[in-house]
């Protein structure tokens, strides 16, 4: 195989699909990146897997005419080519790989050599033979990912939370996540499908890789099999194993009859949390809330280092006084992945999930819930 | 040791287990020798009532030699719940002079009242009015010690016990010392009790006698302690945040270990002395170690880190067998197999993070 590019075009390939090369692998040949020539020799396809995501990235390169085409698929070490890329300014490059696996990079001012591995070994990447397809704008798909992932669980006892659960059908479309502790719900009636149902659960490390290459104003297409999803973007496609659990009921976990509602201006009450987090017990991160009609108080403390904080906002509460105590950490990602001005919570208990959802809208598209943490109530 | 002598009180309530139960059902009980803990043939006693002490009856016993020895013994089934309860509530009695408390354990807390939040500044006093305050408010009864450090109070409070005080004050500490047993050290077993009769030490009175340098020449470290005991050194603080770090148990093989299977099935019954413990101590951990010793002495551990604190022995099973298996099963056959959990917080209390409760 013997092509030239330029440096700063194949990095940027590379940078692509390296999210998918394992850092440490029992395979060392996964710790390469599989270049081939496409069939209709246009282009270059890079591969990178570790064997539960995969990412396939199209590169337009100038292959040699001259016939030097052994081998057509050659596994390249992964970090040593993206370092070396990285360390030269933008400029042509001269890539050869010969029967024996080794390769050359050449500039005009330098030439560097490594060995790789016959592609040939390289893993099979998953056909997906998409029983299902759906596009949509790169924005909407990465904003129902960015707004959810943060609530993935990482309790590997517990599998099925482990990713984002995508619920589609012609109708609407709910994309879910939630660790036990927060739940984000969104409705999303622009990612419908053709008609069928299709629900399936995305392991977050594909949903991240996802999320980084989209372009708000590329076209993303979904399919779906059995096993696995593909996310296809331009020039690269996303493969991932599906999480093969039943997700859990969600629904009946939100509560209907959460009748205390507060209003909070979102800005003012996530810096306050952030602040007054910081003297929260780094065992706990607790937090309390109590809160009165038009204000609530925001305090923590933390025995072991004697620091305690406190602050009061502006609010507007409609219930009897209460008290509810929450995780700094957890409240801070549930208030920073609202877009609205203010937020009302529907609460009912101290020991009951609240709602989060953003104010003055009829119909909201984001849900959330957060679970507190028990406050102690002799202090 | 400090300028002004410290005021530590020990408290040790008497025979706290059985106490409640005869408190609780005194038709049955008061007067009575009961042990609680499980009945014979397998169980063990717990505490025993002082009616049952004079047959020879006493914690860690087994039941069925209970049961030979004292043929009247009653024998109650715990309630850890009410004995946790039971502590909570003596603890506002003691938090009135004072938030230095170093809970040992449910029966037993250390206090400095070197500057009581309320009334003089007398060990003396205070440690008798909350033994009263125990009496009328809990009727159950404490036994105290009262001394300059937490060695002197802690054998003080087992001097005149059960329902009494004794108080060891600053003139008459080194005294105290000198009369004691070398088993009443801390950190003195039968195994260096008898190391020491070989030194031709016996009483305080001798350790105090004796060189340091001797002492630390036979035993290190420790060799150190028992000399700064003897002189009434004990700068240990009362620690109000003492918590216990970690609860583990291990279990040593007498051949060893290859199959992997084998080894999951000899950590359950591990698995499961862990989970009681840490019911006991009213604590789940979000750290999992799994400590293996192969057949060459070579000592592993593989640990973890959960979202979700664990209990339960079912739960900390699961975790070891990944840790067994992950990134691959023992090479070597083991002759010890532990787990610990640590990282821990309190099950019930306040700061626990409450679950989304999926079906």
């Amino acid at each position: 195989m013997k092509f030239s590019a330029s440096s700063a075009d194949l990095l940027d390939a590379l940078n692509t699909v390296k999210g998918a090369v394992p850092s440490k692998s029992t395979l060392p040949i996964l710790e390469c990146i599989l270049f081939e020539q496409s069939d209709d020799g246009s282009a270059l396809l890079l591969s990178a897997t570790d064997l539960e995501i995969s990412i396939v990235r199209r590169v337009p390169v100038q292959f040699a005419s001259n016939g030097t085409s052994t081998p057509t698929r050659i596994a390249v070490p992964a970090k040593r080519l993206i370092d070396t890329l990285r360390a030269l300014p933008d400029l042509p490059i001269s890539f050869t790989a010969d029967g024996d696996f080794e390769i050359q990079l050449e500039t005009d001012q330098g030439h560097y050599k490594m060995v790789g591995h016959d592609g040939d070994d390289f893993p099979d990447l998953p056909e997906v033979d998409a029983a299902h397809t759906l596009s949509a704008e790169g924005a909407l798909v990465r904003d129902a990912i960015d707004k959810t992932s943060f609530a993935v669980s990482k309790d590997a006892l517990r599998p099925a939370m482990m990713g984002i659960y995508f619920q589609l059908d012609a109708e609407n479309s709910r994309i879910v996540a939630t660790d036990g502790h927060r739940l984000v719900k969104l409705d999303r009636p622009a990612l419908q499908t053709d008609g069928d149902d299709v629900s399936f659960i995305v392991p977050e490390k594909a949903t991240k890789l996802v999320s980084r290459i989209l372009d708000d104003d590329a076209l993303c297409t979904i399919g779906v099999s059995d096993g696995h999803v593909s996310f296809t973007i331009d020039e690269a496609r996303i493969i991932a194993r599906l999480i093969d659990e039943t997700y859990p009921n969600y629904n009946a976990v939100i509560p209907d009859e959460n009748d205390r509602q507060l209003v909070v201006n979102r800005e003012a009450l996530l810096s306050a949390v952030k602040r007054v987090g910081l003297y929260s017990s780094s065992m706990t991160n607790q937090i309390r809330l109590a809160l009165s009609e038009s204000e609530m108080t925001v305090s923590a403390e933390d025995i072991e280092r004697s620091s305690e904080a406190e602050e009061v906002i502006r609010c507007e509460y409609d219930s009897e006084a209460m008290e509810i105590g929450f995780n700094s950490e957890y409240l801070t990602e549930v208030l920073g992945n609202v877009d609205s001005e203010e937020v009302l919570f529907r609460l009912s208990s101290p020991n009951r999930a609240g709602i989060v959802v953003p104010n003055n809208t009829d119909d909201p598209d984001i849900l959330m819930l957060i679970m507190p943490v028990m406050l102690n109530t002799y202090a | 040791m400090p300028d002004t002598p410290r005021k530590i009180i020990h408290l040790d309530m008497d025979a706290f287990y059985a106490s409640i139960e005869q408190r609780d059902d005194p038709g049955r009980y008061a007067g009575q020798p009961i042990a609680v803990g499980g009945g014979p043939p397998r169980g063990v006693v717990m505490t025993a009532s002082y009616e049952a002490r004079p047959y020879g009856i006493h914690s860690a016993q087994p039941s069925a030699e209970a049961a030979r020895r004292c043929p009247d013994l009653i024998f109650v089934p715990p309630r850890m719940d009410v004995y946790k309860a039971e502590s909570r509530a003596i603890r506002p009695i003691l938090r009135r002079y004072t938030d230095l408390i170093e809970p040992v354990s449910l029966d037993e807390a250390y206090l400095d009242v070197t500057t009581p939040k309320h009334g003089p500044a007398s060990g003396t006093l205070i440690a008798e009015a909350i033994r009263e305050a125990i009496r009328t408010k809990r009727g159950l009864t404490a036994s105290a010690g009262v001394a300059a450090n937490k060695f002197v109070a802690k054998v003080a409070s087992d001097w005149d016990k059960p329902d009494g005080c004794t108080v060891v004050r600053p003139d008459e500490m080194l005294d105290f010392i000198a009369g004691l047993p070398t088993e009443a050290f801390r950190g003195v077993g039968p195994v260096t009790a008898e190391a020491l009769q070989a030194m031709g030490i016996h009483t305080g009175a001798d350790l105090q006698q004796v060189a340091e340098r001797d002492l630390v020449r036979r035993f290190g470290k420790r060799g150190r302690w028992f000399a700064a005991m003897a002189r009434g050194e004990d700068a240990r603080p009362v620690r109000p945040n003492r918590e216990r770090k970690s609860v583990g148990a291990e279990q040593t093989f007498s051949t060893i270990i290859a199959d992997p299977d084998q080894m999951l099935h000899r950590l359950e019954p591990i698995a499961e002395r862990v989970a009681q413990r840490l019911g006991r101590a009213g604590r789940k951990g979000r750290t999992v170690t799994l400590k293996m010793k192969t057949c060459h002495h070579e000592v592993l551990t593989r640990q973890t880190t959960l979202q979700r604190p664990v209990a339960s022995a079912e739960v900390l099973m699961q975790w070891a067998e990944r840790l067994l298996s992950e990134p691959h099963p023992p090479e070597e056959p083991l002759r010890l197999l532990g787990l610990t959990v640590s990282s821990l917080i309190a099950e019930d209390a306040a700061g626990r993070q409450l679950e989304l409760a999926f079906s």
